[in-house]
């Protein structure tokens, strides 16, 4: 009973995390040195969920990540939810791939991760018309803030892995993720 | 049908995954996005955290510079007192002016008066993405803070209000990407739009190419838009480029606010920028419509107009990209 209450709050708790998170993001990294070295907190919990949450649990987290920031921006609505999904897609296709084993391979894939973010999003502006000059911006930006996000995974992803485990997402979960990342898509085991 | 679903979960995951933004993107270039029901309780959730948050860092700053700074002090003291006389001399032919333009607008019988109503707002947040440049503050409706009203400091424009809680506004400021604030330069009166840019400068654009701008010019908001009352200061030129050829020039400007330092704010809640009644009558009665926001327009440049034609709050900031 307990088990499942906790795994029934693990998802909600995940949320809430992420939105004390993009708080803290909005009001400590003020100024122009602080946004300098801001890092990301929902490209490290996007890349998270990529990482530890079945495809469809994943996506779901990853579209509320992106209206949960874009609450916090005045950023077109969609465009920031747009390249958190690229994210989101990039890591999953990442790890049909590459072997990520480990803090070192989380944080690596979270500098991936914050990297092309900044590029998607410069990409999606010159969609939507509106990078004039801004690539000089985000040029400046790119190489800091993806520092920053990497050290921040680096710190906190075995956090969010001892999360996972008090709140028991538990070994059916986790052999579905693995499932999905092995087979074919029409895996039968998707939670 | 629950064998398909089953059978191409994934291909129907990945097409909602990739639909959801499209479509919000889409909807969000057509109409201007207003808080929901649950954007408000995100907001009275993140608020306090990033009250507290802030004041924190504030104090802790605050403390740190009076500390490490008390040697400095006297210097700075020497510095003031110099800065003050300057500025006394300074507020004495701001006053014989003031006194000289008061007599001539008495002479033109110009009876549009600004009285400017403002509250005061401390900068609580900024924009979670570093390449748009809002700010949110402590103030909302419950303080008579509504959408699109002007938002400035002694220094000069910082922005508008984007959108409003009881107790929040956000603020686009003059560097975001979207925003849009007609202004004309004080020695030439060239007149063009200043968007923003980076973090530090914005462009002034729709500049046709013969106007007289040079580095250091004064840009003041033009009054047009009903947004900004006539006169304050907007930034000031730091670059001005002017190819040989083409209608436009590239100019660079470096905003009067240190948005870097920016703490608190002032929203003007009534600053009667919009047309005045004598204005407003005397329009209907020359074109003969209702409201000159709709039907008439002081002239403006093409290229200007397209961004930011007069009258009506909106135009003075972009409604949203063009469509993907």
């Amino acid at each position: 009973m307990n088990r499942a209450l906790l795994r029934a709050l693990n998802a909600p708790f995940f949320v809430l995390l992420v939105l004390v998170a993009v708080a803290i993001q909005t009001s400590l990294f003020r100024g122009n040195l602080g946004a300098l070295f801001q890092p990301d907190f929902v490209i490290v919990a996007v890349v998270w969920c990529a990482l530890r949450r079945p495809f469809i649990e994943g996506s779901i987290l990853t579209l509320l990540f992106g209206e949960l920031v874009e609450i916090h921006s005045s950023a077109p609505q969609g465009v920031l939810m747009l390249n958190y999904v690229g994210v989101f897609l990039l890591t999953r296709a990442c790890l049909k791939l590459f072997v990520i084993r480990g803090r070192r391979s989380w944080a690596a894939l979270s500098v991936v991760g914050a990297f092309s973010w900044k590029l998607l999003f410069l990409f999606t502006l010159y969609l939507l018309d509106l990078s004039d000059n801004q690539w000089r911006h985000t040029l400046t930006y790119l190489l800091p803030n993806t520092l920053t996000t990497g050290l921040l995974a680096w710190w906190s992803m075995p956090w969010l892995e001892r999360f996972d485990y008090w709140t028991w997402k538990s070994e059916r979960v986790r052999q579905a993720i693995e499932g999905d990342l092995l087979l074919s898509d029409d895996d039968e085991d998707w939670s | 049908m629950f064998r398909y679903l089953r059978e191409y979960r994934f291909s129907i995951t990945l097409l909602l995954l990739l639909l959801i933004p499209v479509f919000a993107i889409d909807t969000a270039t057509r109409t201007p996005r207003d808080y929901r029901f649950h954007d408000r309780v995100v907001l009275f959730l993140t608020t306090p955290i990033q009250t507290v948050i802030s004041l924190s860092l504030e104090q802790i700053t605050s403390s740190f510079e009076n500390y490490i700074y008390l040697w400095n002090t006297r210097k700075e003291h020497q510095k003031m007192v110099e800065e003050n006389r300057r500025l006394l001399g300074k507020i004495a032919s701001l006053r014989e002016m003031q006194q000289e333009n008061s007599r001539l607008r008495k002479l033109l019988d110009f009876n549009s008066s600004h009285q400017l109503q403002s509250v005061i707002a401390r900068v609580i947040a900024k924009d979670v993405s570093t390449e748009f440049r809002a700010i949110r503050i402590n103030r909302g409706e419950s303080s008579g803070i509504r959408k699109n009203m002007a938002v400035i400091t002694d220094e000069g424009v910082v922005g508008r209000v984007l959108r409003t809680t009881k107790t929040t506004a956000d603020i686009v400021t003059i560097l975001d990407l979207l925003s849009a604030v007609d202004a004309i330069v004080e020695r030439s009166r060239a007149r063009g739009i200043v968007e923003g840019m980076t973090d530090e400068v914005c462009q002034l654009k729709f500049v046709i190419r013969t106007d007289d701008i040079e580095p250091g010019d004064l840009l003041i908001t033009s009054g047009l838009g009903g947004i900004f009352p006539k006169g304050i200061p907007v930034g000031t030129v730091s670059k001005a480029n002017r190819k040989a050829y083409g209608i436009s020039q590239e100019v660079e400007v470096r905003p009067s606010v240190d948005f870097s330092r920016l703490e608190e704010v002032m929203v003007i809640t009534n600053s009667g920028a919009g047309p005045s009644a004598a204005f407003t009558e005397a329009l209907t009665q020359t074109l003969g419509v209702e409201d000159p926001a709709e039907g008439g327009s002081a002239p403006t440049r093409p290229q200007a107009s397209a961004s930011a034609a007069p009258s009506t709050p909106p135009t003075e900031t972009k409604q949203g990209p063009a469509n993907p």
